[in-house]
């Protein structure tokens, strides 16, 4: 559908591209020529040849070489350098860009001639570190007890001309605000408890007891994850390419988090830096997730590449990525500052630590980075190219010049159980655990070597255990070799006794042919265990203390440059962070954010109509000690979120004032993510199986297996085709949703199992609540509309369905004259038998099946 | 998303919706030329694009190098083209990954197979493809291509134009669906057909649109009428009227909801996607409904023999894909679950005599049978693998990775017909005459169907110069 229209839109982009070319225009069609070509040199951040192009004043003003506008039919400096085929001359230059086209070059041409002309007042933009983003936040607002986001947004009304909605229903109002807090609809008693609390805080009720459910850390944890990249692990057999193995405990991080309310900073300090910060706690360590999640496994600099990419993206809205290969064209990020950034991840890797009652990490663990080979340095690359390093310039870690903050590097020396976690105590426990079972399970002539390989490797912890404590202890550590010297020696000897019964039953074999070869081979095995007898005797001679760790050694000391990075992410000081989160969470409320787009705050994000709201959330948010649950609160209480989104009468006139709804004078529209149809699916079916966390569910079983979506496999190639028809986030990169309308999200919510399954537990437990009435198929109706809707049927949608409900019935009271569809999958929940419940079931499919269920209004 | 400009000049409230689809992604605001087209009046309608995954040899399909006879045996360096081991072309190579495979190899391979010249224009082309050869009148071969990826991931290279290393960007079809839309309203716009390419080498991604959205993703469907796409049939046990009332019920209810809310342009969007999706699910299975066919018609496909029943079913399909209006469809040739079964590092012989029988005669089939049909004028068929094979041998029998010179070919859709364009060097080594990057056959494509590559931009995502590649304006009838 969607499809077929693109023809007519077509016609309707030509006809607004084709913007009348007798007169031009300076704002429509000579401003976006400039910025698009010549904006990199010649604005507020470069002024190449003294010349800006980027305000009307300057352009007129001019440049070192003084005014163009005199001399428009010959020998115009503008006109020349733009037309000009000779290389060298031509602006922009080849590698800036591509010349203008015969269409733009006239437009200007013509506007020149034209006297140049347009707004005198056009504001001029300001040097880049007065850049609104990059000042810090400032709450405007004053009066404590209004809800700062009405107080700010009650002025930019009457400024305006703008006529707010009033105030959604009650039923629309209590759907959206479980849908944005939990993910869920709210079930009929709940509806019917809310529309009949006449109490003044009904709705903060409501409000506070959702942000205190374990469903909110579940949706917003979801929501998290698409703008922290989360990626379940995503291999090959059993190969790692990107991403790590047991992910989902960074993700049950990101759930408990949220719903402890823990702040904002702790969570990126966390993320980013955990291993350096809090090594030996495995609840904050799995949270760098978040940076092995990037992992790739052929190529570090792209590995290192998504890192310092998405972390500046993420935490600080700023595209450093585009300075990989050249300095940043918009912003003020030279190509030093990306290899800057880079520096600070350049020693990080990553690692699975074991966790209790699982030796092999393949099975479970915990993923998380540690810092290995800190001398390694950093070069730019010239042009982005890997082969061309600048070798003759390393470069120190550090931030954005622009954030005019100053990294404090110290590294850290890391406590023992993180450098050598063979040390903890469980691991301890269960090796000892299981060096004394061999001990009691060994046949009689191997007690003594179990017996020796228990007291080697409580020898050898007692050993590792001086070295961790800080060096090593020689008696110990001679202690601990001969033991190990000394497990060899009985080793060799077992050996040996077993080659020499081998090869005495080799020479019995009778048959020749057969013996022959046995007896050649077996007495090469002899040979071989002989001399490792007698190199393990001579060994047994030494008395030098070298012997083998516990397990695998880590280095013991971090650079510390992570951390030093998250400190100055999570700081009140940072201008950017506070900002970022708060438009993330402010868009998943409005379904629009405050700044445009959510990954730059760069120059290309002017100052945004409503900076002041988003502001005095951020400002409010480091104030509160960074907890997001206040700032959800502040959000969903204020008149602005609870205005209905359908326009009166009273609001024509704002609608053509501002049709975009910039200033929030209603709410928006909303389609429904994936996830969260999914689950409302469960949930009205009464099928949803609300277990929290564990590892990730295979993705093929998302309709058999009811729990909620979040908890499924989502990984590049690896995610269910249910979610993906209705735009589930692309595990590479998802700052924001981008929800269709497609057929295929008709054809998942028509034909699926899932849904079918669901239309049918729906129809029978509705049907099941109502109570024996005359009046039976009407409350039936109402009910399935609460349950499936959360709101009541119109007469006219009674009516209709009742009709519908007879109709249906009729039909398969005759079920010999029907035709079945063919193919299909079999569903593991029949429709009823009989025409009245099947008709019920049948009706239950269409309410699943409209707009309002996947819609928030 | 919704956006105003749009909401001001569009008289249709759906296609509002489909433009706030459209700019979905779109991030930085007003500074954009982006108009999806068509942007002039196209040559074509259709596309039938066929990939043949692994790399299929060009000296050994539609580039005959004589001299590989020649000096077969001696090293490149003994012969007099030893320059060909010097040249700045090396350059473009972007090597990763090591491996050992794409390498370059040194002792000349002799040709595997005879060629002939075929029809009146004489092209050369294999033995190993006597039924394309009859086309030949149809077809231009490409000779002069060259990409940057030696190993496989050439492969999604030459579908969004960006070496693996870069990522994922949208691919040709995507950007065609993006830029033109459908011609059909029961059909997807943007179809793929057969396995697709092995995760190693860009997966799916090679028939994804990525930043353009997932409606722009090729929709893969399988050639059984019982179970064509995901959900296109309801789960058993429903009946044709059962089934037909709840739509029409839907359509209704959804009619009175927005009779309430006659703002809610989502909610109209959402009704025409029910009515489509109801039609979907009748028009899908039909056209995977291969029995419909004449005998003769499947005879020709091959449908009846085992080695080129499943490659004929996709050229059959293909065909009655593009009857129906289809924009794009992506054929895929060769899944092997890794590299691809054109691969052949070693017993190149045997290898590309098994995957032509596969492909030959389909594909013969199906340019006859556009053109019988009066549709090869509007179609244009694309023959393309993401790169050559190494003039010198590996393994004694094989071919190694070759991506400085390889070939393609187009027929129909207004190219010209019977015209080798471009060629490599004597040794077929580096492409030398009429250089094209994998981009300029997008270009090109994208050309005859009435879009200019440089408008297809999205803003906020940067395009590079070598995206956008050139038209082959010489090609074009």
């Amino acid at each position: 559908m969607l499809r077929c229209s693109l023809f007519v839109l077509a016609c309707f982009l030509g006809f607004i591209g084709r913007a009348s070319s007798a007169e031009v225009d300076y704002l429509r069609d000579i401003k976006p020529i400039f910025l698009e070509k010549c904006g990199a040199c010649h604005g507020a951040l470069k002024q190449e040849a003294g010349l800006r192009l980027d305000a009307i004043q300057l352009i007129r003003k001019g440049g070192d070489s003084g005014s163009f506008l005199n001399d428009v039919d010959d020998d115009n400096v503008l006109l020349s350098r733009i037309k000009s085929t000779d290389e060298d001359m031509r602006m922009p230059p080849p590698d800036a860009g591509e010349p203008l086209t015969v269409e733009q070059t006239s437009a200007v041409t013509a506007w020149l001639r034209s006297k140049a002309n347009g707004p005198n007042e056009e504001p001029i933009p300001p040097p880049p570190n007065r850049h609104w983003a990059f000042l810090p936040p400032q709450s405007h607002a004053t009066q404590p007890k209004l809800n700062p986001i009405d107080e700010l947004l009650s002025k930019h009304h009457a400024e305006q001309g703008l006529q707010p909605t009033p105030e959604a229903d009650r039923a629309t109002l209590l759907r959206r605000v479980y849908f944005d807090l939990i993910g869920l609809p709210p079930t009929p008693q709940e509806l019917h408890a809310f529309i009949a609390d006449d109490r003044e805080d009904a709705y903060e009720r409501v409000v506070d007891s959702l942000l205190a459910r374990p469903e909110y850390g579940e949706r917003w944890g979801r929501h998290w994850m698409d703008v922290w990249r989360y990626s379940d692990w995503d291999g090959y057999k059993d190969s790692r390419r990107n991403s790590q193995r047991h992910i989902w405990r960074w993700r049950d991080y990101i759930v408990q988090s949220l719903n402890d309310d823990q702040g904002y900073d702790k969570m990126v300090i966390d993320m980013l830096a955990a291993d350096e910060i809090d090594a030996t706690n495995p609840d904050a360590l799995v949270a760098t997730g978040f940076l092995g999640r990037n992992y790739h496994n052929k190529n570090r600099d792209i590995w290192l590449d998504r890192t310092v990419e998405h972390t500046a993206k993420a935490f600080l809205g700023i595209t450093i990525n585009c300075a990989r290969c050249h300095d940043h064209k918009y912003d003020p990020i030279p190509q030093t500052d990306y290899y800057r950034m880079r520096a600070i991840f350049e020693p990080y890797r990553t690692r699975t630590d074991r966790v209790p009652n699982e030796t092999d990490t393949k099975k479970n663990g915990v993923s998380r980075v540690y810092d290995a080979e800190l001398e390694t340095p950093t070069y730019l690359y010239r042009q982005g190219n890997e082969k061309l390093p600048d070798k003759e310039h390393p470069l120190a870690p550090g931030l954005p010049e622009i954030l005019d903050t100053a990294l404090t590097i110290e590294p850290v020396d890391l406590p023992a159980e993180a450098w050598l976690p063979a040390l903890r105590e469980f691991e301890f426990e269960e090796a000892l655990t299981a060096a004394r079972t061999k001990v009691d399970k060994a046949a009689e002539q191997d007690k003594e070597l179990a017996q020796a390989e228990l007291e080697s490797l409580t020898a050898r912890y007692a050993a590792d255990q001086a070295f961790a404590a800080g060096g090593v202890d020689p008696k110990l550590a001679i202690a601990a070799a001969a033991s190990e010297r000394r497990c060899q020696l009985l080793r060799a000897e077992t050996a040996l006794r077993a080659a020499e019964a081998k090869l005495a039953a080799a020479q019995k074999i009778e048959n020749e042919e057969k013996r022959k070869p046995e007896v050649a081979k077996t007495k090469k095995e002899l040979k071989s265990a002989t001399d490792k007898l007698k190199q393990a005797k001579a060994n047994a001679t030494k008395t030098d203390g070298k012997y083998t760790h516990v397990g695998t050694i880590y280095p013991q000391t971090s650079s510390g440059r992570r951390k030093a990075l998250a400190e100055s992410i999570a700081n009140p000081e940072n201008p950017l962070t506070a900002r970022v989160a708060v438009n993330h969470m402010w868009m998943r409320h409005f379904g629009e954010p405050i700044v445009a787009n959510v990954f730059d705050f760069g120059l290309r994000s002017p100052s945004p109509a409503l900076q002041n709201v988003l502001d005095a959330l951020a400002v409010q948010m480091m104030q509160d000690g960074w907890r997001m649950k206040p700032v959800h609160r502040t959000i969903v209480v204020s008149k602005a979120y609870r205005r209905a989104s359908a326009v009166g009468n009273n609001q024509k006139k704002s609608l053509a004032i501002d049709p975009e709804n910039h200033y929030c004078w209603k709410m928006n529209v909303r389609r429904l993510e994936a996830e969260a149809i999914r689950d409302s699916l469960l949930a009205v079916g009464g099928l949803i199986d609300l277990t929290k966390g564990g590892p990730d569910i295979d993705y093929s079983k998302g309709e058999k297996v009811m729990r909620r979506s979040l908890y499924f496999r989502h990984a590049y190639e690896k995610q269910m085709t249910w979610l993906t028809a209705f735009d589930a986030a692309n595990p590479s990169d998802c700052y924001r949703r981008s929800p269709s309308i497609s057929p295929q999200q008709s054809l998942a919510l028509a034909n699926s199992e899932l849904a079918r399954t669901a239309s049918r537990k729906l129809a029978a437990r509705v049907f099941a609540s109502i109570k024996d009435t005359s009046e039976t198929e009407s409350a039936f109706v109402t009910s399935l509309f609460e349950t499936a809707l959360s709101r009541s049927p119109t007469a006219e949608e009674n009516a209709r369905c009742r009709a519908f409900l007879a109709a249906q019935e009729e039909l398969f009271a005759k079920k010999e004259t029907l035709e079945l569809i063919a193919g299909g999958a079999k569903p593991t929940h029949q429709p009823a038998a009989d025409a009245a419940i099947r008709a019920r079931e049948s009706l239950a499919h269409v309410l699943i099946n409209l707009n309002d269920f996947v819609t928030i209004r | 998303m919704y956006r105003r400009q749009f909401f001001q000049h569009a008289a249709s409230p759906l296609a509002s919706v489909a433009l706030a689809s459209l700019l979905a992604n779109e991030s930085y605001g007003e500074t954009t030329d982006a108009k999806p087209g068509p942007h002039f009046k196209p040559r074509a309608k259709n596309v039938i694009w066929m990939f043949m995954i692994g790399g299929a040899s060009h000296m050994e399909s539609f580039d005959p190098k004589p001299a590989l006879n020649k000096f077969a045996g001696k090293t490149i360096a003994e012969t007099p083209h030893a320059d060909v081991l010097k040249s700045p072309f090396l350059e473009n190579e972007r090597i990763t990954f090591p491996d050992a495979n794409g390498q370059i190899r040194q002792e000349v391979f002799p040709l595997q197979t005879p060629f002939r010249k075929w029809g009146e224009s004489g092209l050369e082309i294999s033995d190993w493809f006597p039924h394309v050869g009859k086309q030949a009148d149809d077809l231009c071969l490409i000779r002069s291509m060259w990409t940057e990826d030696s190993n496989h991931g050439a492969q999604l290279q030459f579908h969004t134009g960006r070496h693996r290393i870069d990522g994922f960007f949208p691919t040709i079809g995507s950007w065609i669906s993006y830029g033109l839309g459908s011609l059909n309203q029961d059909l997807p716009e943007f179809v793929v057909l057969g396995s697709p390419l092995a995760d190693c080498c860009g997966g799916k991604e090679a028939h994804r649109a990525n930043y353009l959205g997932p409606k722009y993703d090729g929709t893969q469907l399988v050639i059984d009428e019982n179970n064509p796409l995901p959900f296109a049939r309801p789960t058993q046990g429903v009946y044709s009227q059962e089934q037909a009332a709840e739509f029409a019920m839907i359509g209704e209810l959804n009619g009175m909801t927005a009779d309430r809310f006659p703002d809610d342009e989502q909610l109209k969007a959402r009704i025409q996607a029910y009515e489509l999706a109801y039609r979907m699910q009748t028009a899908v299975p039909d056209v995977v409904r291969l029995s419909d066919e004449t005998k003769a018609t499947r005879t020709a496909y091959g449908l009846d023999a085992g080695p080129t029943k499943t490659f004929g079913e996709q050229c059959l399909t293909a065909r009655r894909l593009v009857e129906r209006g289809v924009r794009f469809v992506q054929l895929y040739h060769g899944n092997n679950g890794g590299a691809g079964g054109w691969d052949s590092h070693k017993s190149l012989k045997a290898n590309h005599t098994k995957r032509c029988k596969e492909t030959d005669q389909p594909i013969g089939a199906l340019i006859a049978d556009l053109k019988q049909r009066g549709l090869l004028d509007e179609t244009l068929v694309v023959w393309a693998t993401e790169f050559g094979r190494t003039p010198g041998s590996q393994s004694g029998n094989g071919r190694d990775h070759h991506p400085y010179g390889f070939s393609v070919w187009m027929a129909g859709g207004g190219i010209k017909g019977g015209v080798a364009h471009g060629a490599t060097d004597e040794l077929g080594f580096h492409a030398v005459e009429n250089r094209h990057y994998v981009t300029d056959v997008h270009a090109t494509v994208l050309h005859q169907l009435g879009l200019d590559a440089r408008r297809l931009v999205v803003p906020g995502r940067k395009r590079l110069e070598k995206d956008f590649g050139k038209p082959i304006r010489e090609i074009m009838a």
